[in-house]
């Protein structure tokens, strides 16, 4: 069982009109997830909403019943609640796409999905889009997302494309969305959580403003509510284009395995005495 | 010109002229134009032919499918840059004899937005177009994830890549290095973990009395791994090497 203290805020930005994130603090569960909705007048919000609510009901059913069904997409290197967490964003992909079609007000909406999922002794992230997730452990800020943007996947860009478009513009074009077509590819991470790590999910209109290191040192000197304000606060002074959101989550006690149980220890005898004759090394 | 191009595992390894070619049969059986021997790939698998000026492609009846685009299909319409899964192999489909996308005329589609979205804007770029963008510009190059491995010192022989999402050290043969000698009775099972984030690898003691070690520091919560770090752990001495352009 993992411990956690976990603090989210959004706000509208100075720019915009409407706030068109979303997120979702579970802590039963253990499911945050932040949701930067696009497209149209109201779609966005729309779809961000969707995408919250879908990932948040499915994500409560346990997995069991669905791990026969996702043979499809089923891949061995992860775990069943990883592909349970796949399975959630497939889902969100299909309702808001079934939505945007049925609705011309709604046509042509998507959003991103950056969730992390705390189970087990694991931190399992999943992301579409744009929105970043970052761990930070040992006061190093380091990346669990991969950005599906023209920026990142710069080197896939063909040559008649180069120096069409300056890098902010890149930035901004996304490869990737959750409920713009029938199918969703999903980049999942899959890593040990230990005690104190904290991962922090924003969406761009955070990360745009705000460089690694200055989110890092701004949420390791405050607690995870006033680092949420503070970081909220610093985007809106240095512009706020765009909607914020942040949510910090903190472990504050990761389980370790159990340790050195007397019974573990006296059964292991047979396998040392063994081991002192048999073959060394297994690698 | 109509070319359709056989990859497998990302290297074309055949190359179809369709311009005048009206049928291309696929399958397993030697008398078809393409014969694609595994046993993923039916007798009579899938066949493409014209229609007018089109290209169908058109699943007859095989047992695993024809993917067109990651989607079973029976029968579908080809464009420029779809992509046709067969077993294992790929078709690229290339049609450069109509019109090129554009993409400065809707190449770039933003979704759904009426008017032009602010340069603050975050658009979507649709997926058939920047895959039609791909096919033209060649194969796909993949950026090459680091691969790193722990080399063994001491106690072991070789090396093992960290590919998998946890290496487990300890004394009994359920983990991944096996600590020996006389005193192995003292490191836990496991005694320590390498775990993997996208882009660093951690050391962590899990337990037991031996302690893993990196450059002679005890660990006790988990230690990011450098490139060239000497990891001891009992009678066991690794050395943790990243091949890749160190991550930013």
């Amino acid at each position: 069982m993992i411990m956690v203290q976990a603090a989210g805020f959004s706000d509208i930005g100075k720019v915009r009109k409407a706030n068109e994130d979303c997120f979702l603090i579970n802590e039963p569960i253990g499911l945050y997830v932040v949701a930067d909705g696009m497209g149209g007048h109201r779609g966005g919000g729309i779809a961000s909403r969707i995408a919250i609510e879908t990932i948040d009901a499915y994500m409560a059913t346990p997995p069991e019943e669905f791990s026969a069904t996702s043979g499809a997409h089923a891949d061995d290197a992860q775990s069943v609640t990883a592909q349970h967490l796949r399975q959630s964003i497939f889902l969100a992909n299909q309702r808001i796409y079934a939505k945007s079609l049925k609705d011309k007000a709604c046509r042509g909406m998507g959003t991103t999905v950056s969730a992390l999922y705390l189970t087990g002794n694991s931190i399992i992230t999943a992301n579409v889009g744009d929105s970043p997730i970052y761990l930070l452990r040992n006061r190093e800020i380091e990346t669990l997302y991969t950005p599906h943007t023209l920026l990142h996947e710069r080197k896939k860009i063909p040559k008649s494309m180069e120096g069409r478009y300056s890098e902010s513009r890149l930035a901004h074009i996304l490869t990737r969305a959750v409920g713009i077509r029938p199918d969703v590819g999903v980049a999942l991470v899959e890593t040990p959580c230990f005690s104190d790590d904290i991962v922090v999910l924003c969406s761009d209109g955070l990360s745009g403003k705000i460089s690694r290191e200055e989110i890092r040192d701004l949420v390791y000197q405050n607690d995870s509510n006033s680092a949420c304000r503070k970081l909220t606060d610093l985007a809106n002074q240095r512009g706020g284009e765009d909607n914020i959101t942040v949510i910090v989550v903190r472990v504050t006690s990761a389980n370790e395995r159990p340790v050195n149980r007397l019974f573990g220890r006296i059964a292991g005898i047979p396998a040392w005495i063994a081991s002192l004759f048999g073959a060394k090394n297994r690698s | 010109m109509i070319r359709m191009l056989v990859k497998y595992k990302d290297r074309t390894i055949k190359e179809f002229a369709l311009d005048r070619i009206d049928t291309l049969s696929i399958g397993r059986n030697p008398n078809h134009h393409l014969v694609i021997d595994n046993y993923a790939v039916s007798g009579n698998h899938a066949v493409i032919f014209r229609e007018g000026n089109r290209f169908i492609l058109k699943d007859t009846h095989s047992k695993n499918g024809t993917f067109l685009n990651g989607l079973t299909v029976q029968q579908a319409n080809l464009k420029n840059g779809d992509l046709i899964t067969i077993g294992k192999h790929t078709l690229v489909f290339l049609d450069h004899g109509r019109s090129r996308p554009r993409p400065e005329q809707g190449g770039l589609k933003t979704s759904g937005l009426p008017g032009d979205p602010g340069p603050d804007h975050t658009m979507f770029m649709d997926t058939e177009v920047y895959r039609r963008m791909l096919t033209e510009s060649g194969d796909i190059p993949e950026i090459p994830k680091a691969p790193a491995y722990v080399a063994f010192l001491a106690g072991g022989n070789g090396r093992l890549d960290l590919a998998k999402s946890m290496i487990t050290i300890g004394r009994s043969h359920r983990c991944d290095i096996v600590i020996g000698g006389f005193f192995s009775f003292l490191a836990g099972d496991p005694a320590a973990a390498i775990s993997k984030t996208p882009q660093h690898h951690y050391i962590s003691g899990v337990s037991g009395w031996i302690k893993p070690k990196v450059n002679g520091q005890t660990v006790h919560g988990p230690v990011r791994l450098k490139d060239m770090d000497i990891i001891k752990i009992g009678v066991v001495v690794l050395q943790y090497a990243s091949e890749g352009p160190a991550a930013p």
